[in-house]
């Protein structure tokens, strides 16, 4: 939520004439579109590979910034969310006018899709209002020609005053044309849309507040029931002028049955039909390209089912075989067991310090099972796991599992949208959870974030992966097939406990389009590249606490006293306690321990089952533990946790006397 | 869709040809706007009229255009003066209005309703229309909501009946609202509609709210 205080900043900012102009700052510009036309693509084509590693804002929300040059200045390249209208109440929609006005950029590049003009020009005509220079490029034009869409640059520059030009950013084309564009940003000419009391209100207001730019288009938020916007009012424009603006804005609204948002996104609606009418031609082709075949196989049943179950198989042919395999046995047994580790220990040996030796290269050694397993075990299946993600997210399949999956979801309190928030659990749950923002209702935010915390994250699926040769089929089956259903009952049961309503599906599904490999690989670099930053340091400072507890025997002490639990139970040896409490530090941190142990033989194929049960399912690690108070309260926070634990104790103990009562040792 | 004063002209030269005139003057005559030069020129370069010594002729797209008009705005009289109970020299000045804003679908359930008639209630032929050919006799509901259609069908939104705003502000948002086309993909596992080449993915429940002029056999 934006503070009256960056508000008023957004104010004066934008109130100097051509903002962000003082010295030692970078004038910006902002990057404008509706989702997935095409923005990253030329953002990363304009910005030539000067970028830095995505930071992200807002938490969830990734805001990529790249310098550009430009009439021999350096601007600032803003790239944030895409958004269909400022004019919704939606998290990406406050992040991006947070931007707009905090930074007050020099000028707004607007990308609109070729193929769907009608949408990009209602945004065109909300950002009209803030009477900034804009430049409309109009992108993915070569997938509009293969439709039989033809747009004319020059009519459609003529008819609103503004610099635009044709690109399709993924070929590079239009890329020179564009840079001169933004080298002669002009605002663009203003035009009446709104039925003829709301615009000549808001003209008056607008007019009454300074007139220029900002005020018009902050009436116009105002005049859209802006949330925001409203809070701010008072303090923008002080508590008399804002009582009276208020008032004016419910006399308009007064005149009509609908609210005053929705008739001015209808009157938008109309009148980019009309504009688009003006440059846009249309020659529809009767053939069906195989792309919508292929689209409407993997979104229907039984076919849609045949091809998850397909990407699941490959997922697990490329994670499990190639990633923890080929990979795994590369990285850590060639490299760091017989080249790393053993080099290491001759170079302490001489030293003749024990402790030191321990802590480097001992059974809980920052080397030999901190680094060793950072980059030898889990860094193989991470990075091809988060290869594979990357792939399927710029496909556009997600989406699809959406439609897809929409009815199984609905059992759960969900719905379809909200497997994109799931899906991104599998990578990591913590960045997921943050997700949950994006879901519409409360109801929908706290089960989410439940089943988040039982999704087993990208960390917990290398346990399974790296176990996966120690077990029989029937073990790795049982294991799979238990989170799953587990995952289900549990969400169907909160769905029945939560109280308050879900919300209306509708979500967009985006055109299916083979993704660009480096586009992907970008992707899975950036991805890594944090998991080194964040995860390792609090891996090996994991791996070094459990390392002075060994030593001061406090390790000893909590394995006795957690030895009922852990030994009576769930029938696991006492070492088990290390794995959960490693897993709780960071959950990639109970693998080495794990196999350590398997490949001891210290643990049965029914103890595996149950210790691989406990950590997929249980045990969030700090971060989510974390991110679940900030998110959810500490009230919601602490029935999560609670509920959590008592399953998770239930749960082995329940496993463990059925499998011995049934004899099963899989 | 034509411009309004373009139909009316359309309508006043078949009512001058009905009774066997032609020549502009005596079209003005029947016309309820300026025959103005610009009018006219308009007409000529869309290719539904053509103009000749002894005045002015249909081509064959003009015919068929003035005559939908035509029928629509006789039935239009028809159905003030039968069912609404208007006299007949009322029923003029409403049935003009009523002609422009009729769309196709409407006019057969109409005249279906109607029986069929052939003449206005001042006496003057109707034109016949494919319902009065195939002798219907049941008006078939012309605005459905969206689940009641199949897959691969398109239609045109007639109304949003929802009291979500904020669903219907979304809607709009992804560019649907009244007279938009829509397609439907699939209906089951969720509903994805195709609006130009937004595709979107949506519940049952949602789609039950969308009412759509039911699409045209052809």
């Amino acid at each position: 939520m934006a503070k009256a205080g960056e508000g008023r900043t957004g104010r004066t900012d934008m109130g100097k004439g051509i903002p962000g102009k003082e010295a030692g700052k970078r004038p910006k510009i902002l990057l404008l579109g509706n989702p997935q036309v095409g923005k990253t693509a030329l953002w990363s084509e304009l910005s030539e590979g000067r970028r830095s590693p995505f930071r992200s804002e807002g938490e969830i929300m990734e805001v990529r910034r790249a310098p550009i040059l430009l009439r021999g200045e350096t601007f600032e390249l803003i790239d944030p969310p895409g958004i269909q209208s400022l004019a919704l109440d939606m998290e990406e929609v406050h992040l991006v006018k947070r931007i707009l006005l905090a930074e007050g950029p020099a000028i707004i590049l607007l990308v609109v899709d070729a193929k769907n003009l009608k949408r990009g020009l209602m945004l065109y005509l909300e950002a009209m209002e803030l009477q900034l220079p804009l430049v409309m490029a109009i992108n993915m034009n070569d997938e509009a020609r293969q439709r039989g869409i033809t747009v004319d640059p020059r009519a459609a520059s003529s008819l609103l005053g503004i610099e635009a030009c044709l690109t399709s950013a993924l070929e590079g084309e239009g890329i020179s044309t564009l840079r001169r564009c933004l080298a002669h940003a002009t605002p663009p000419a203003r035009r009446a849309i709104y039925p003829g009391s709301i615009q000549r209100s808001l003209e008056e207001l607008a007019a009454q507040l300074g007139g220029e730019g900002p005020a018009r288009f902050l009436c116009l938020l105002l005049y859209s029931g802006d949330r925001e916007a409203r809070n701010s009012l008072a303090s923008w424009w002080g508590a008399e002028k804002a009582e009276a603006l208020s008032r004016r804005i419910a006399q308009v609204q007064s005149q009509f049955n609908l609210p005053l948002s929705l008739v001015m996104a209808e009157a938008r609606l109309r009148a980019a039909e009309d504009l688009r009418e003006q440059f846009v031609q249309v020659m529809p082709s009767r053939r069906v390209p195989f792309a919508d075949k292929v689209d409407r196989w993997i979104r229907t049943p039984p076919t849609g089912f045949l091809a998850f179950a397909l990407i699941l198989i490959l997922l697990f042919l490329f994670v499990g075989r190639f990633g923890a395999g080929t990979l795994g046995w590369l990285f850590q047994d060639q490299f760091f067991n017989r080249v790393a580790i053993p080099a290491c220990t001759a170079l302490v040996r001489p030293l003749q310090w024990p402790f030191l030796e321990g802590m480097l290269v001992g059974p809980f050694g920052l080397i030999s099972m901190g680094l060793s397993a950072a980059l030898g075990l889990i860094l193989p299946i991470l990075g091809t796991f988060f290869f594979f993600v990357a792939l399927l997210e710029d496909s556009g399949y997600i989406s699809r599992l959406g439609v897809l999956l929409h009815r199984l979801f609905k059992h759960v309190g969900l719905n379809g949208k909200a497997v994109l928030t799931i899906f991104l659990g599998f990578s990591c749950v913590t960045m997921a959870i943050l997700t949950t923002r994006l879901l519409d209702s409360k109801k929908e935010r706290l089960i989410a974030t439940f089943l988040l915390v039982l999704v087993p994250c990208s960390a917990q699926l290398s346990a399974i992966f790296a176990l996966a040769p120690a077990l029989p089929i029937s073990g790795f089956a049982f294991v799979v097939l238990f989170v799953f259903l587990f995952g289900l009952g549990m969400g169907a049961i909160a769905n029945r406990l939560v109280p308050g309503l879900g919300s209306d599906f509708l979500m967009e599904v985006f055109p299916l389009r083979i993704p660009r490999i480096k586009d992907v690989l970008l992707k899975t670099y950036f991805r890594i590249f944090w998991f080194l930053k964040e995860a390792v340091p609090l891996f090996l400072l994991g791996t070094l606490i459990l390392f002075l507890s060994n030593e001061i025997g406090l390790l000893y002490s909590i394995e006795r006293l957690a030895k009922p639990l852990v030994t009576g139970l769930f029938g696991l040896p006492p070492e088990a306690t290390d794995v959960f409490m490693m897993g709780f530090i960071r959950k990639e941190g109970a693998v080495p321990i794990l196999r350590n142990m398997v490949e001891a033989g210290r643990l049965n194929h029914v103890q595996v089952v149950i210790s691989l049960i406990l950590t997929t399912l249980f045990i969030p690690c700090i971060s989510t533990t974390l991110v679940v108070l900030k998110q959810q309260g500490l009230k919601n926070a602490l029935y999560i946790m609670g509920a959590i634990l008592i399953l998770c104790v239930a749960t082995g103990g329940i496993l463990n006397s059925l499998f011995r009562l049934a004899g099963i040792t899989f | 869709m034509l411009q309004r004063k373009a139909e009316e002209v359309l309508e006043a030269i078949w009512t001058a040809e009905e009774k066997g005139k032609r020549s502009q003057e005596q079209v003005q005559e029947e016309a309820q706007v300026e025959l103005d030069e610009s009018l006219l020129e308009e007409l000529t370069g869309n290719g539904l009229i053509t103009r000749e010594e002894d005045g002015l002729h249909f081509t064959a797209q003009g015919r068929g255009e003035a005559e939908h008009i035509v029928r629509r705005h006789r039935l239009a009289e028809r159905l003030l003066n039968d069912v609404l109970g208007m006299k007949a020299e009322e029923t003029e000045s409403n049935a003009c209005e009523f002609e422009h804003a009729v769309v196709p679908e409407v006019t057969e359930s109409i005249c279906t309703l109607l029986g069929h008639p052939k003449e206005c209630p001042h006496g003057s032929p109707i034109p016949a229309g494919t319902c009065c050919k195939e002798a219907r006799h049941v008006v078939e509901k012309v605005v459905v909501s969206l689940n009641q259609l199949s897959s691969g069908e398109s239609a045109c939104i007639a109304y949003i009946n929802t009291k979500k705003h904020a669903l219907l502000h979304k809607l709009v948002a992804f560019g649907l609202c009244p007279g938009v086309q829509i397609r439907v993909h699939q209906k089951s596992p969720s509903f994805v509609v195709q609006c130009d080449q937004t595709q979107l993915a949506l519940e049952a429940e949602v789609a039950a709210d969308i009412f759509v002029w039911r699409p045209s056999e052809s």
